[in-house]
């Protein structure tokens, strides 16, 4: 009939135009995923050239960090297009956010750095260099001591400018009429927090959010008091007050000593209550009365609480004339025998200071150690008498290892009991005299390291103040830049000085020479070999660590080392990334180093150079200060370090958690690690939520294992004549086919039934539900995307998840490896332990691990690509290995077991050191009686 | 022009104009620690006028600067010094730019940011060079 031809007509043009249509929307959808990787990836390259600037690696200017910030920013406005481009704009918020971060990096190449204010009252621990602005350099120096081993730093925090500023402008109501009372009940965490998302720094406060910031910041303060003083009534707090200029320069930074406003002891009255007296100077060593303070007095009565230390100090603030830009450093006094100061560089100018001091240049200058005692002495006979005239002076060489050459001991009464509760006649253990100097040998040297090591990372002299307490051990209490009067001489010494390196380079030996440049700096230690039994406390401070790779489980020990040196390991790593935060010296990828560096030998480490020396070269040592290298008070350092803090860190790991959503993204991280997981899951459901766009369909695997995986090509991931149902040997994407190597050997499948309590059920079922809750839609459907260099894999086995994002292309610096591993169905405990076993896994393949309850997320960066091929190897073994173990993991033993099983299965083949990808040739070989693999399909792919 | 030293060695004498603080700061002592000697200069007239005073073996110069830019510097050295080697360094690289300093008798064109072994390793080899010219 004629009516069912026009209608056959009709439902052919239907059927033809729907496909075509919809496979150019599906091409376009790819093409934007593949668009948002590749910007990722070139993102991620860009940061981590920023990373390596900050490292001392390039000699750059400002118009690098411009351009360096300004390509990075369009890439990352890329991805969040093409991520609204994919979604069909469902991800629009993510525009201001790029805008607001944006702003905040176009503030800070201005000079403008309001923006890295957060909380007002900061932990040490919080403070980085970046911050110097805001809560003056004297609370970065120690915050850098902090973070480094060598003599403990008193316990403190810092009032930033905006925190001091805050404070003097809305006055505190009286004690009784605080409408926020339960404010002073807040626990320090609780009150930092709240005040964090008051004070956000992308919405400016109003009048009555200011008010309410001040109480918080009053009952902030108050928490932190607390925590310092720690409830004992021997603590008073030291307040070191400094103007702090908004913007630093090089010029300014000599100020710094000068910027010094007041320092105030804040100490319980011996009648009670609280007295806060003057200090001005700070200390001074070289008068009877060296710790008796001077200048007004101020005095609280009642209890010396720790509100009412807070009030007090408020009060002296406001005794101060009035200063926009004030910071507070608070640390932590106690009973102290001896007090003191260690100036890092004293020009000897006399020839009394000179003499017996070898060599010429390097004769004038010298590290000086004063000290005094604090209290009056004890007397053997039990009487006590002031501790008058009894300033001890101290100079020791520089350089490692810090011999002393001149020391001037302050004449003492007979009987006087020193601070290790010794006499001057006493014997000591070595079987020698002790002596009337008040400090003993190991503490001068101790003091000499920690004062050469804040030199080093400052680069320039440096002041610390310290005491001696009651127990015996050294405390810093303040740390600030010393600028040492500049003489017409110092040019003269310069060139002296330079004469002098080239005659000592010219004669030194050179054990190793090569690698690459991680941090710059110049060290002499001894050598000490990092052994995989050896615990980060054993490790002697001050030694220069030596090792085959750079695993992120050595972090711990770069906090004690002067200097690491590694065989292997990757510029971009974490260990990298950790030394360049914490300024040690660093080399990666230096040749036979272990072999060639004897433990316990003595040398030189010249990072920026690649070059080992043999022994200890005092003039590249001093003469390393002078400036190649990128220190702190450069303000391109400050700059660039300042733009990596809005760039580089990724806050959002857990794609489950409330948080992971365009406002809490504070980085370009953030932003695109969020697009990225995004684009994924639209990928991932993209039939669901555009059935027009059903034409081109995922295919279902052929495993010979129990597990349902789909896999979607993006672009020749499939051999072309891959059926349907491709097969393992099917797969061209590289990182994809190494994934499943692993997955599919037979070793990792323990089908045997789990035995489950109804505890476990029970205790999973809200947890396994919120996890599985968004994306109940692909339960059982495991799902590939791949291509030729990339693999993203979601894999719900079971009740846990995890996720492999991999990118192994020609270009090694963009390889990576993102492994996410949640859930379970046992109860929390040993879903936790299941955890850790993964993160023992991922450590010893050297991942950076994040671990969060159950949740375990690696990633591994710019290896080569048979570690990378080895880890995803390892991570597919373990993907099967690892499902349901929760359940049989009843405690430590039961882990350690699992871990140890699947070492002798899997991990032991894993070899970072092997010259290829032969992990399976290795696994099958050592399973093989005969020694030979056992499996063609291993043979084909090794 | 080149220093002697301990009788028989002779020191290369470098002259770098940055007007950005930090490169000059930077590559002083390095250059230093290899043994030569350095002058920096942050703006182009007082290194013009040290250039007309005496003359230098190399001379690292940046591209855009205030006043006289590097090309002027470039071809100012080449008239009075036609022997100086000239090394251009520059944040704003570009084809054009690197082909006009190359016509106007640069040694060397790098752009910034640069490691510092890269450019010691351009100095070494114009030491080379004059070392092998010497003898």
């Amino acid at each position: 009939m004629w009516w069912q031809r026009i209608l056959e007509r009709r439902r052919r043009k239907r059927d033809t135009a729907g496909p075509d249509i919809a496979f150019w929307r599906l091409q376009s959808m790819f093409n934007n995923f593949r668009r948002i990787l590749e910007l990722n990836n070139a993102i991620l390259e860009g940061v981590a050239d920023m990373d390596r600037a900050l490292g001392g690696e390039y000699i750059f200017d400002r118009a690098y960090l411009e351009q360096s910030v300004r390509r990075i920013a369009s890439n990352v406005h890329h991805v969040v297009y093409s991520l609204n481009a994919l979604t069909g704009n469902r991800h629009v918020p993510l525009y201001d956010r790029y805008q607001d971060i944006r702003t905040i990096l176009d503030d800070i190449l201005a000079g403008d750095v309001r923006a890295l204010a957060g909380a007002p009252v900061l932990p040490l621990h919080a403070v980085g260099w970046e911050l110097e602005p805001l809560v003056g350099i004297a609370a970065v120096c120690m915050a850098e001591l902090h973070n480094h081993a060598g003599l403990p730093v008193a316990r403190g925090c810092v009032l930033t400018t905006e925190g001091a500023g805050l404070l003097l402008k809305h006055a505190a109501p009286p004690r009784n009429d605080r409408p926020a009372a339960q404010m002073n009940t807040l626990r320090r965490g609780q009150a930092a927090a709240v005040l964090q998302s008051v004070h956000s720094v992308f919405t400016p406060p109003s009048t009555n959010e200011l008010q309410e910031r001040a109480a918080l910041l009053r009952a902030q303060l108050t928490a932190e008091i607390a925590a310092l003083l720690d409830g004992s009534p021997g603590f008073g707090l030291r307040a070191d007050i400094a103007s702090v200029e908004a913007l630093v320069d090089d010029a300014s930074w000599p100020d710094a000593a000068g910027a010094c406003r007041a320092v105030i002891q804040l100490s319980p009255a011996p009648g009670g209550g609280i007295d806060a007296a003057h200090i001005l100077p700070p200390v001074r060593t070289s008068q009877a009365d060296a710790a008796a303070p001077t200048g007004p007095r101020l005095h609280r009565p009642g209890q010396a609480t720790a509100e009412a230390y807070a009030d007090l100090l408020e009060e002296v603030l406001r005794t101060l004339p009035g200063d926009p830009h004030m910071a507070v450093l608070l640390t932590r006094t106690r009973p102290a025998a001896v007090k003191g100061t260690v100036t890092s560089r004293y020009f000897c100018s006399s020839p009394q200071d000179a003499r017996n001091m070898p060599g010429r240049a390097l004769c004038q200058d010298a590290l000086v150690i004063e000290a005094v005692h604090t209290d009056v002495a004890d007397h053997a006979d039990g009487s006590r008498s002031p501790a008058s005239g009894s300033a001890d002076r101290y100079m020791l060489q520089r350089t490692y290892p810090f011999a002393p050459m001149q020391s001037e001991i302050a004449p003492r009464q007979p009987g006087v009991r020193f601070a290790d509760g010794r006499l001057a006649t006493s014997v000591t253990e070595e079987g020698r005299g002790r002596g009337s100097a008040l400090l003993r040998q190991q503490d001068m040297r101790a003091l000499a390291e920690t004062t050469m090591a804040m030199e080093r990372m400052l680069g320039m002299p440096i002041m610390l103040e310290w005491e001696l307490g009651e127990d015996g051990r050294c405390r810093i209490l303040h740390a600030a830049p010393y600028l040492p009067p500049s003489t017409d001489a110092d040019t003269d010494l310069q060139e002296q000085l330079a004469d002098e390196l080239a005659d000592e380079l010219a004669g030194a030996t050179i054990l190793v020479r090569g690698g690459h440049m991680v941090q710059s700096g110049v060290v002499a230690g001894k050598v000490v070999h990092l052994e995989e039994s050896m615990r980060a406390e054993d490790f002697p401070v001050g030694a220069i660590a030596v090792t085959k790779v750079a695993s992120p489980r050595l972090t711990p020990f770069l906090q004690r080392a002067s200097a690491i040196i590694c065989e292997n390991g990757t510029i971009a790593g974490h260990l990298a990334t950790v030394a360049r935060e914490l300024r040690l010296p660093a080399v990666f990828g230096m040749p036979d180093a272990t072999m060639r560096l004897a433990e316990g030998s003595e040398v030189t480490l010249d990072a920026g150079e690649l070059t080992l020396y043999a022994g200890v070269l005092p003039a590249l040592l001093q003469f390393s200060t002078a400036g190649a290298d990128l220190y702190p008070t450069a303000p391109e350092y400050h700059t660039l370090r300042r733009l990596l803090r809005f760039i580089s860190p990724l806050h959002l790991v857990n794609p489950e958690a409330p948080e992971f959503a365009p406002e809490g993204c504070r980085t370009f991280h953030d932003l695109i690690h969020y697009c990225h997981e995004k684009s994924v899951d639209e990928l991932a459901h993209f039939q669901e939520r555009r059935p027009g766009l059903g034409a081109i369909r995922t295919r279902r695997m052929q495993l010979g294992r129990p597990m349902d995986l789909r896999v979607l090509d993006i672009a020749n991931g499939l051999a072309e004549n891959a059926s349907a149902h491709p097969v393992a040997d099917d797969v061209l994407s590289r990182p994809f086919a190494a994934f499943l190597d692993g997955l599919l050997r037979e070793e990792a499948w323990d089908t045997a039934p789990v035995a489950l309590g109804i505890r476990d059920v029970i205790s999973s079922m809200p947890h396994s539900m919120s996890m599985l809750g968004p994306s109940a839609n692909t339960l059982g459907e495991n799902l590939a995307i791949i291509s030729r260099d990339y693999v993203n894999i979601s894999l719900r086995l079971g009740y846990h998840f995890s996720v492999v994002d991999a990118y192994l292309g020609p270009d090694l610096h963009r390889n990576h490896v993102y492994f996410r591993f949640a859930g379970g169905l046992a109860d929390p405990d040993r879903r936790n332990r299941r955890a850790r076993f993964i993160r023992s896994v991922l450590e010893d393949m050297g991942f950076k691990v994040v671990l969060k309850g159950d949740l375990v997320v690696g990633s591994l960066k710019q290896e080569d690509t048979h570690i990378m091929r080895s880890a995803l190897f390892v991570l597919g073994a373990l993907t099967a290995y690892a499902r349901q173990r929760d359940t049989g993991l009843h405690s430590e033993t039961d882990m350690h077991a699992l871990y140890e099983a699947f070492h002798t299965l899997f991990l032991r083949h894993y070899d970072r050191l092997a010259p290829e990808y032969d992990i399976m040739t290795r696994l099958d070989r050592d399973a093989s009686p005969s020694g030979q693999p056992r499996n063609e399909r291993t043979e084909a792919r090794a | 022009m080149t220093t002697e030293t301990n009788g028989t060695s002779k020191r290369l004498r470098i002259l770098i104009l940055d007007d950005e603080p930090i490169v000059c700061k930077r590559l002083k002592p390095a250059f230093q620690k290899q043994g030569y000697e350095v002058e920096t200069f942050t703006d182009s007239s007082s290194a013009m006028d040290r250039l007309k005073e005496t003359s230098f073996d190399i001379v690292i110069t940046d591209l855009k600067m205030e006043g006289a830019d590097g090309m002027q510097v470039l071809s100012t050295v080449k008239a009075l010094a036609p022997e100086t080697r000239v090394i251009i360094i520059t944040g704003f690289a570009t084809l054009e730019t690197a082909k006009e300093s190359y016509r106007k008798g640069a040694l060397d064109f790098v752009a910034k940011p640069f490691k510092l072994g890269d450019i010691l390793d351009c100095v070494r080899k114009i030491e080379q060079e004059q070392r092998g010219g010497a003898q």
